[in-house]
Parts: C-alpha cells; sequence; structure tokens
C-alpha cells in the first residue's frame, strides 16, 4: 500500500483533470507503462454528472444542469488509479487514470511529481493569473457626481 | 481488496442483456440464455453479476446480503448504484443459492400512482425443470406453461402470493441459474 | 388526435438530402468548424447549453452547426443526445463565491470590496455596426494594458455588506441540507420548491425568462429590484466518486450569476429587509441570469406572504411553459396529419352553417 495521504492524491488528480490533454500526453510520454502491464478495470466511458449549486449562493441545494464528464480505471501493478474528467475526452481520462495509477507508486512519486505534476500545476497557475490580470485591467472606478448642492 | 473487472463492453453487454430479460418478462416461466457474462465477484454467480450490472444505476438502491463486501464494492464502482441496507427501500435485491429469504411482503410494492416504483427480485438458483413445478398463465403464455425452479427457499411461493396479493401493486422476479435467466413478473397466475 | 400515414420515403430521404444542401449553403465558401463555433459564436453555444441542460461547449456547437443556427433546435439535439449517456452522480455543490472572476458589477454599490470589474462587456459601446467586422484578418486585437495586481482568489460578496447589517434576509441550507428534486428524473410537481423552480428557470427558455422578468418591473408583480451583484467567470467542479471517498476537482465552468435585492416590507414573522432573488446560469450570459433571478423572486410571492396575483407570481403558469423543447414540441405538433380530426370538424361546421343559412333564408 501507498504511504500516499489524500490531500497529495487530490492535488494531483486537479491537475490532471484541469490541464489539456496534449500537456498530459508529453508530460507522461516518458513514463507510461506498456500497454500489457495495464489492467484496464473500466475503460475510458463518458457519462454525465449532475452539477449541483446553491441558492443565494450559499442556501438550498439545487440542481443546475449536466456536465459531460469522462471517467476511466486502471491497474498498474498492485495500484489502481482513477481518473474523473470534463468533457468527452477518452484519452485525457486514460493518461490520467495512468497517471493516478503511477502517482501511488513510493518509488516514482517523487520523479513525477516534480518533472510531470508541479509543470502542469505552473502553468493552471500562470493561465489563471493571466485571466484575472486580464480581468484587473478592466476594473474601474465610478464617481458619483454630488447632486443638490 | 482487488477490484475485477466487469462487462468487456459496457454498453453493448448490458444492451444484449436487457434485451434477454425484457423476452425473459414477456414470456414468463420459459428459460433464456442470457448472452454474455462479466467477471464477477466473489459471491455472486456470472449471470446474477451480468443482471446487476444491466439493471442498476445511480437512480437505483439495491440490497445485498450480509458478508458481500466484495461484491458491494464492485456494483458500487461498475454500476454506481446506491446500496441500502433497509430492504424496504430497495429497487432491486438479490438472493445468492441458499441465502436466507427476506420477508417479501415487506419488500416495495409501489404505490397506488406508481405501482413501477416496486422491487426486483435476483435469485440464483440451482436449475430449471420444465417437466414439473408451478405451473403459471396470463400475460405472456399462449397456454399455460410449467416450470420448476429448483433450490427455492422451502417459503418461497407462500411469501411471493402474499408480497402480490394487492395488484397492481407487487413485486416481479428473475430467477438465474448458470447461463440461464427466467422472469416472472407480478402479473403471472400461478398454480403451485 | 393525429393519425399515422404511410408512403413518402422517397420525398422524406430527399427531405433530408435538401436539408443538408441547405444547412452547407455555398460549397464555394469554406465549411464552419467546431472550433471556429465555439470560438467565436460563444453566446449561441452558451445559450445551447444553458437550455438543452447540458455543458458541453463541443456538443453544444455541433448541434448548432446541424441545425444551422436554429438555436431551439440545437437545444432539442442536444436533450436528445444526453438521454444516450449514462448518469454518473451528482457533483459538490458549487461554491460560486471562489469564482475566478472575469466580470464583477454592482448596481447598488458603488465601492465594492474589490472593486468594479468591467470584463467582455458590451454595456460601453455604441452599439454601432462595426463594419471593420465585415471582412476577415481585420479585427483589432489590442492587448489590455497591463495590470501588475491579478485580482484577489475570492472577490469579496457584496451581499455580504448587507448580510453582516442583517439587512438583507440570510442564505443557508436548510436543515439536513437535503438533496434537491431532479427535473430530469422527477415530474414538476406542484406547489414546486424553490429548489425545482430554480432548476426549471436554468434550464428555462431565454425569452420567456426575459419577457416574464419585464412584466415584475412594468408593474405586473410588486418589485422593485436592484442588481446586487452580477459575476461572471470560472468555476471548479468536484466530485466524490464512491470508488475513492473523497472529492476530486474534475474541470472548471463559466457561470454568470446574479444576485438581485428586493424591497420586503416584512410580514409577521419576518422584519423589514431585503430580499434575495438568485440566478445562475453556464456561460456568459447576464440578461438570462438576470432574468431568472426576477422571475426567482417573483415565484417567492407565496413563501413570502404577498399576494400571487401577476403572472411571473404563479409558478404553475411559469414552470409549465419555460421549456422550449416541450413548447416548441407541441406547437409544432400541429403539422402533424390531423386529417381525420379536421374532417370532423369540417362536418360539423357544414351542418351549423347549413342550419345557420336555412334559418336566414326562413326568415
Amino acid at each position: 500500500m501507498s504511504t500516499i495521504d489524500i490531500p497529495t492524491r487530490q492535488r494531483w488528480m486537479r491537475a490532471l483533470a484541469l490541464s489539456p490533454r496534449a500537456a498530459l500526453e508529453s508530460g507522461l510520454a516518458p513514463h507510461l507503462p506498456p500497454p500489457d502491464a495495464c489492467r484496464w478495470l473500466r475503460r475510458p466511458q463518458t457519462g454525465l454528472v449532475m452539477v449541483e449549486a446553491r441558492s443565494g449562493g450559499s442556501g438550498a441545494r439545487f440542481n443546475l444542469g449536466e456536465l459531460s464528464v469522462t471517467r476511466a480505471s486502471v491497474a498498474v501493478g498492485e495500484r489502481v488509479g482513477h481518473a474523473w474528467i470534463g468533457g468527452g475526452d477518452a484519452r485525457h481520462a486514460e493518461l490520467a487514470a495512468l497517471a493516478d495509477a503511477l502517482l501511488q507508486d513510493d518509488a516514482r512519486h517523487a520523479e513525477l511529481m516534480a518533472g510531470v505534476i508541479a509543470p502542469l500545476e505552473d502553468a493552471i497557475a500562470a493561465r489563471r493569473a493571466s485571466a484575472s490580470r486580464a480581468a484587473a485591467a478592466s476594473r474601474v472606478e465610478f464617481f458619483t457626481m454630488v447632486r443638490g448642492e | 481488496m482487488m477490484l475485477t473487472a466487469a462487462f468487456a463492453q459496457p454498453v453493448d453487454d448490458a444492451q444484449a442483456t436487457f434485451r434477454t430479460l425484457l423476452s425473459a418478462l414477456s414470456e414468463p416461466l420459459l428459460p433464456r440464455a442470457l448472452p454474455v457474462f462479466p467477471d464477477a465477484p466473489a459471491g455472486v454467480s456470472p449471470a446474477a453479476a451480468a443482471l446487476l450490472l444491466t439493471l442498476a444505476d445511480a437512480d437505483t438502491a439495491v440490497w445485498l446480503p450480509d458478508g458481500l463486501a466484495d461484491a458491494a464494492a464492485w456494483l458500487r464502482f461498475h454500476a454506481g448504484c446506491v446500496l441500502v441496507s433497509d430492504i424496504a427501500v430497495a429497487d432491486f435485491v438479490y438472493l445468492p443459492q441458499r441465502s436466507a429469504l427476506p420477508d417479501l411482503p415487506t419488500l416495495k410494492r409501489g404505490s397506488a400512482d406508481y405501482p413501477d416504483r416496486s422491487a426486483t427480485l435476483i435469485v440464483d438458483v440451482a436449475g430449471f425443470d420444465r417437466a414439473a413445478g408451478v405451473t403459471g398463465s396470463g400475460p405472456g403464455f399462449a397456454a399455460p406453461r410449467r416450470l420448476g425452479i429448483q433450490g427455492l427457499a422451502g417459503d418461497f411461493w407462500p411469501q411471493w402470493t402474499r408480497a402480490n396479493c394487492a395488484f397492481p401493486l407487487g413485486i416481479d422476479a428473475f430467477f438465474v441459474a448458470r447461463d440461464a435467466v427466467v422472469g416472472l413478473p407480478r402479473t403471472t397466475r400461478l398454480e403451485l | 388526435m393525429y393519425v399515422a400515414v404511410k408512403g413518402g420515403e422517397t420525398a422524406i430521404l430527399n427531405s433530408y438530402r435538401l436539408l443538408a444542401r441547405a444547412r452547407r449553403g455555398d460549397a464555394a465558401v469554406p465549411e464552419l468548424s467546431l472550433a471556429q463555433i465555439k470560438g467565436q459564436l460563444r453566446h449561441a453555444v452558451d445559450r445551447v447549453m444553458q437550455e438543452g441542460s447540458l455543458f458541453d461547449p463541443e456538443l453544444a456547437a455541433l448541434a448548432l452547426k446541424q441545425a444551422a443556427g436554429d438555436t431551439q433546435e440545437a437545444v432539442f439535439l442536444l436533450r436528445a443526445f444526453r438521454t444516450t449517456l449514462p448518469r454518473f452522480g451528482y457533483s459538490v455543490p458549487l461554491d460560486t463565491a471562489a469564482m475566478r472572476v472575469r466580470r464583477r458589477v454592482s448596481g447598488t454599490f458603488k465601492d465594492v470590496p474589490g472593486g468594479q470589474v468591467l470584463g467582455p462587456t458590451a454595456d460601453y459601446t455604441q452599439r454601432l455596426l462595426d463594419f471593420s467586422l465585415a471582412g476577415t484578418g481585420s479585427a483589432n486585437l489590442e492587448e489590455p494594458t497591463a495590470l501588475a495586481e491579478p485580482l484577489p482568489e475570492r472577490l469579496p460578496c457584496v451581499l455580504d455588506v448587507l448580510n453582516r447589517e442583517g439587512l438583507i434576509e440570510p442564505e443557508t441550507p436548510p436543515p439536513g441540507d437535503p438533496a434537491p428534486t431532479d427535473l430530469t428524473r422527477e415530474p414538476l410537481m406542484f406547489p414546486a420548491a424553490r429548489a425545482t423552480r430554480l432548476q426549471n428557470l436554468a434550464r428555462g427558455d431565454e425569452g420567456w425568462l426575459l419577457g416574464l422578468a419585464y412584466s415584475t418591473q412594468r408593474g405586473y408583480a410588486e418589485s422593485h429590484p436592484f442588481a446586487g451583484e452580477i459575476r461572471m467567470g470560472e468555476v471548479t467542479v468536484s466530485i466524490a466518486p464512491e470508488e475513492l471517498g473523497f472529492a476530486v476537482d474534475i474541470g472548471e465552468i463559466t457561470l454568470t450569476e446574479c444576485q438581485m435585492i428586493n424591497q420586503f416590507a416584512g410580514n409577521g414573522s419576518a422584519p423589514p429587509q431585503f430580499t434575495r432573488g438568485y440566478g445562475l446560469v453556464v456561460g456568459e450570459a447576464e440578461r438570462k441570469a438576470m432574468a431568472m433571478a426576477l422571475v426567482d423572486r417573483s415565484l417567492r410571492a407565496p413563501e413570502l406572504g404577498e399576494t400571487a396575483h401577476a403572472p411571473a407570481q404563479q409558478a404553475e403558469f411559469v414552470l409549465c411553459h419555460s421549456d422550449n423543447v416541450e413548447a416548441s414540441g407541441f406547437v409544432q405538433h400541429l403539422k402533424l396529419p390531423h386529417y381525420v380530426d379536421f374532417q370532423a370538424e369540417l362536418s360539423l361546421l357544414r351542418t351549423l352553417r347549413a342550419g345557420f343559412d336555412a334559418k336566414g333564408d326562413a326568415q
């Protein structure tokens, strides 16, 4: 059994889900196990997840609408990797499931976190910062004219 | 515990099985060959596993007897269904061979508005014998048909009769043995 | 009543061919790609996703292409497709307060904490046709002037200011935080809980909601709304799969959220305070989010002890007619053969007319 804690696993699963498939493809290419070392428990399958929100943002739950989601699960040796990815890209889910299995391997964990996950996280952070800076460029101060004095 | 796989082709295999189940219900008490079998977890026959994968999903509540922890995890993973400990709220109730028979009249039997919101039994049995047993008639029978269902609990038929005494409320059942399935909807009139 | 008719197969197959040719238009003009539709007609894609109630820009773009830009036909295609997909489950409720905001404005406070952020809006354009867009390759794409500082990670919510003073009704989960009714699984029943109404409105036709919202402002409902906050940006979606036992982030969706503030004089049990109307839709869709918030508030009339006399306050009227797939199906079913039905009407009318004429002759 792996010694990795849940927050760490949530961290890499987030990075794998929120990154474009091409980034996973190139980052993982040198690390992927040969196909005969992988046992697919659940091949990529696209379905729906109902997205819940809350009235007023913080009140009672309500159903907003459905999101396409693709999931996959694979056993690599003793470790089972799962992936749940928004959208309909089967290959993205496949790569994320393989990465999830490999990252649970203590012998490879550190190398993959530094070599694959950290660059993905950096790219996500850079993308978000750039969007936020662009939005901040349209931040205004409105001046109200004083009336009746 | 190590998870096992399920249907090799989840969509095609479930559709083929579903088609067979429709046929089984439309001609009750007539055994039919199931088309495809998944890898099954410990404690569940491949035929019952095929039915559970075909019928259970995130909108259904499934009841399993105690002692099937592997099967519960397998079913949650592959079917995404809710597993319930209260048999009275279950949509599907699985009974492996030689398991204790729950009190059938306590199962969900639907309401007058929605008699379909009721439980369906999936029962593993020893075999079928077309030369003996109960005789059915009614919808789906051109003529009365006999079938012996071997390995049922001793009080199964009295309980079945009591669970289905308030038609259209009631329960339905599938029996599986090896590669065959038999349907028994509540509409079938039985001579025991 | 309509009856089945047989025949016409060749005619039908040829109508398919004509449809495909009409969709493609002039073959000398390059065909639209889904990337073009997604990238350059984002509001059309968003609307198809909202009313199709399926968040998948790729599929929405395909539906728009197939429907040749007919939004409601595209919505129908998306709704039909979703029925072929398995339901995996429900997400963790979204945290819109953690939205990575690209636009945020308030019509109630000038100095909102975090500032007003205009974002990609047409509000300040002159609405003059821009003929520079008529060609291709002529768009003027200047970068925004760079600001060193990004926005804060969590932009404070405007209504929290009023909340701190206790001047607006609190919005907290009910005891036990129950799962809402799901209209894709359960039929719409009345009285409908607010959660059910919000799901119906979120997938409702924008034109219908806009007209109803407008009616509340013109006097068909005692409503004096303010746009407390409108925000648009990206929110992370998480789910907690059974096999993991913990929540994972699976993607981001663009959302527009509108918090309307309405005056409320109070009643026996509630003090005078502001009440809320809530709008939340996928994509960039401020008009729809605002209309949804206004209609949400007007539908709350009975629970707030207000008389519900205007159309926009009557849940059954509003919610039963909001779905444009149902509406368009029922209106358009009149195209189906009603031959037998109509023959009956015709012979009835002939009889009546004969009687009428006979009476006229007698006088």
